[in-house]
């Protein structure tokens, strides 16, 4: 068995002196990817685009995958604490959270897919078979720890690839700062990749996510400021 | 080729329109400037009175001006937001 799957038995992919911090930084995640989603939702009740579906889609199941992770950790962390339970409870409860962990990668996995789909339109045809290859990572995920991140490193390289190419042409800031977002995203899976070497990476990779999102909602920010100013204009 | 303008893009562009005309526009101005057929922008109006988005003014002069309201100027409001954030996120 290798170090990560050890990890994830032990329930622990964090080093000790980031127990609880990497909830905070969770749960920060969770907030903004939840502000993020009502806006897109605002924005989705005004116009008839599909991209808005499969983007509400995508943060729906990002910000699931967050809550389970910060609910499955939380009982991680305070487990051993329980008083009076027994080793077939304790069992039982490890293998609950086990199976709690894996579905929340899952959403997570899914909700990258929709990001996918988001920018590249795939037949249903192509979505069944890139499913597939997100089901088969997710079964050796079981083994090999590694896999699954592998398989969303690859998702999100071609959502940089697009992100960047929409920053080329529209010359934006704001552009810049979702392909920045998206890039942020791409380097935190290659540290959880690693994670199996060094519980360093699980740190380096949960801050990289967490600034990834800060940029993304930045851009929702700056979105509904111009907005506004542009509102205050017509008194002038 | 130009791609064709959708239902919200002549919305938008009849809102900013009256906008960038200090908020009321005389109907011809409005037809020209959105660059409407005028049974298009009739059509259109209807929707735009319905949803209270545009009202009508009585010129002292006699005749009638188009004018932005409150809700039309949150709406359009929102619709520039919207474009802000599809060209960031590039959809």
């Amino acid at each position: 068995m290798t170090l990560g799957m050890n990890h994830i038995i032990n329930g622990v992919c964090s080093p000790e002196w980031f127990l609880w911090k990497d909830i905070i930084i969770d749960t920060i995640i969770l907030l903004i990817v939840i502000f993020i989603l009502y806006g897109i939702i605002k924005y989705m009740k005004i116009s008839r685009k599909k991209e808005y579906k499969t983007m509400v889609t995508a943060f729906e199941l990002v910000s699931l995958s967050f809550l389970l992770k910060i609910i499955v950790n939380s009982f991680i962390y305070t487990m051993p604490t329980f008083p009076g339970w027994d080793f077939w409870n304790m069992h039982f409860m490890h293998s609950l959270l086990i199976l709690a962990f894996i579905i929340s990668r899952v959403l997570f996995a899914i909700g990258v897919l929709y990001w996918y789909k988001m920018y590249y339109k795939p037949s249903s045809h192509s979505l069944f078979l890139i499913a597939s290859l997100v089901v088969i990572a997710l079964y050796f995920t079981r083994s090999q720890f590694y896999i699954l991140h592998m398989v969303l490193v690859l998702f999100l390289f071609f959502i940089v690839k697009k992100a960047l190419f929409n920053f080329e042409e529209k010359k934006g800031k704001l552009s810049m700062i979702i392909a920045s977002s998206f890039i942020l995203f791409f380097l935190s899976q290659i540290f959880f990749m690693f994670l199996e070497f060094n519980l360093m990476f699980y740190v380096i990779g949960e801050i990289f996510q967490l600034l990834g999102y800060l940029f993304m909602v930045s851009t929702l920010i700056v979105v509904k400021m111009h907005g506004k100013k542009k509102k205050s204009l017509r008194h002038c | 080729m130009v791609k064709k303008r959708s239902r919200l893009d002549i919305v938008s562009d009849m809102l900013a329109t009256i906008q960038k005309k200090g908020g009321e526009i005389k109907p011809t101005h409005l037809m020209y400037g959105a660059n409407l057929a005028h049974t298009q922008m009739k059509q259109y109006m209807k929707g735009l009175y319905a949803k209270e988005l545009i009202k009508d003014i009585k010129k002292k002069k006699g005749g009638n001006l188009i004018a932005l309201t409150d809700n039309g100027y949150k709406y359009l409001q929102k619709l520039n937001e919207m474009r802000e954030f599809e060209e960031a996120f590039g959809i």
